[in-house]
């Protein structure tokens, strides 16, 4: 039994984990206001829409363990295991977008019901079958009539404010909310943002205005020094602004988003059709008879192999660091609703961070996969990013045990196209050196040659 | 740099904004309000009608108005 690093800022609830299993626990206050919920038959609305996550009441007859884990607790509520959690850094910009409406949707409904949110941050959301779940239920509270929307600046700074960035300056948001867990300041967003975007009204009231209400309010603050009265806002002010935030969100949408990754499977020349097809007959083969419950496909590209991938396991993590192409494959409806597309680069992948650094995990830790494909990617860690291939093979042996990866040689068109304007200084960079070193983790299974090209696949378990 | 900078509520510009919001909506319904006495003395302005039924507009309705983006 332990504790989820990453739940301990609200006194009233946090998750526990016992093996495979899931708890929250609320104190009392917490645990009146998800009765109320329930008995409003608000929860279970929000539960069949597919809004909410699900949640079982646990007697504390049937789990003493659980309760004595969380001596304060008044209830304790199941909820099933998610496959995987990502952070919003590690989404492209439409499932941020996707996450805020939700959040809105979930916080208008509520208001009706009596309720409120009191944080509102796409950390209390995870990606479930191509949706976003709320999955913080403690994040409830009732409504006060004359109570300000507490969480508002916090929607601002972690959903609003970095979807504007993209849109309108089309500078990705990823890195930046990766270093700044707490999201994009109005101030700093409002110095960036072009003129003429300042005028749309959400802009104008939501980050121009409030950076500058801040910056009053910081310094009459300082002159005073003394509590000031918190004046009574309407119900229909906090309703007003919810609709605003929520239709300035529906209407951006993603700038710079042209990618050459877009088009790399129509236009690389190393694959002929019938080594297409080969290749995705090898891949599916070896997925159907691994069955593997997890799968990382590790530089899907625009997700041809984690769509073939999700048809054999039950769960695949699709994983690429051109955030264009992961927000266009998020929006592919041929894309199984098991995959869940993440935008990472894979020579610099999500560390583990904030408190103590574990309040958010490294991708590595979040494995390892039972399979991974790592499809045409050999070479980019290699040549592009300088990585020695015994590193890689190292690397690769840390996040999966079994997978089927590709090795593509100087001589391939690609990988000239890598190294047109640089110095070869990969020596090491041979068919024999790769599989030297995957040799240290894995068991090569099975290799073949792609037909019509110099390219090899390989099926590898690991030791 | 105000010392008070670094202790920022982070919640301070987002609360002033909405009592700004407040105060705006409600000196809008009361000109709205105020406009609608105005033209019940004046009913060559008003058409002749009657302007007895006329409601001032609910916060709900002002807010609806400045509500969607």
């Amino acid at each position: 039994m332990f504790r989820d690093p990453g739940s301990f800022r609200d006194p009233d609830s946090g998750i526990l984990f016992a093996g495979n299993r899931v708890y929250r626990h609320f104190s009392a206050d917490a645990a009146s206001v998800f009765d109320d919920l329930t008995q409003k038959g608000l929860l279970a609305a929000f539960v069949e829409s597919g809004w909410v996550i699900e949640s079982t009441p646990v007697d504390r007859r049937d789990a003493p363990d659980v309760y004595a884990a969380a001596p304060n607790a008044a209830l304790i509520v199941e909820h099933p295991r998610l496959p995987f959690i990502s952070y919003p850094y590690e989404w492209p910009f439409e499932m941020l977008r996707q996450a805020a409406l939700l959040q809105l949707e979930i916080s208008l409904e509520a208001l009706d019901a009596g309720f409120m949110l009191k944080d509102a941050t796409p950390y209390n959301f995870q990606f479930v079958r191509g949706k976003p779940l709320l999955i913080d239920l403690g994040s409830f509270e009732r409504y006060e009539e004359g109570a300000p929307w507490m969480a508002y600046t916090q929607f601002c700074k972690t959903f609003f404010n970095p979807l504007l960035m993209q849109a309108f300056t089309a500078m990705p948001f990823q890195p930046l909310l990766r270093s700044s867990l707490e999201g994009i300041d109005a101030a700093h967003l409002s110095s960036v943002l072009p003129l003429r975007r300042k005028f749309r009204r959400a802009v104008f009231l939501d980050v121009v205005l409030q950076a500058s209400l801040n910056r009053r309010q910081t310094s009459s603050n300082a002159a005073d020094g003394e509590e000031r009265k918190v004046r009574p806002i309407p119900k229909e002010v906090i309703v007003g602004t919810l609709k605003r935030l929520r239709g300035a969100i529906s209407s951006l949408k993603r700038r710079g988003g042209g990618s050459g990754w877009l088009d790399y499977e129509a236009q690389c020349p190393s694959y002929t059709p019938e080594a297409i097809e080969f290749k995705d007959h090898f891949v599916e083969d070896a997925v159907r008879v691994a069955r593997p419950d997890m799968v990382w496909d590790l530089g899907c590209n625009f997700g041809r192999y984690s769509t073939i991938a999700g048809r054999h396991a039950k769960y695949v993590v699709a994983i690429d660091g051109d955030e264009p192409t992961v927000g266009a494959m998020y929006e592919r409806a041929e894309v199984g609703d098991n995959v869940l597309p993440l935008v990472e680069d894979l020579l610099n992948p999500s560390p583990g961070q904030g408190w103590a650094h574990s309040e958010r995990q490294s991708l590595e830790s979040r494995g390892p996969a039972d399979f991974a494909l790592g499809l045409a990617l050999v070479h980019h860690l290699a040549i592009a990013g300088n990585v020695p291939l015994t590193k890689i093979a190292d690397w690769l042996s840390s996040v999966t045990r079994a997978g089927v990866v590709e090795f593509i040689p100087k001589a391939d068109p690609m990988v000239q196209t890598l190294l047109r304007n640089r110095r070869d200084v990969f020596g090491d960079y041979s068919q024999d050196g790769f599989e030297a070193a995957l040799g240290r983790h894995f068991e090569i299974k099975e290799s073949v040659d792609i037909p019509a090209s110099q390219r090899t696949l390989y099926r590898i378990e690991r030791r | 740099m105000s010392l008070a900078f670094l202790y920022i509520d982070p919640t301070a510009g987002g609360i002033g904004l909405q009592i700004l919001l407040t105060f705006l909506i409600g000196g809008f319904v009361t000109i709205k309000l105020m406009w609608a006495r105005f033209l019940s003395f004046i009913p060559f302005l008003n058409g002749g009608k009657e302007t007895t039924d006329d409601k001032p507009a609910s916060a709900t309705q002002v807010s609806a108005e400045t509500g969607e983006d």
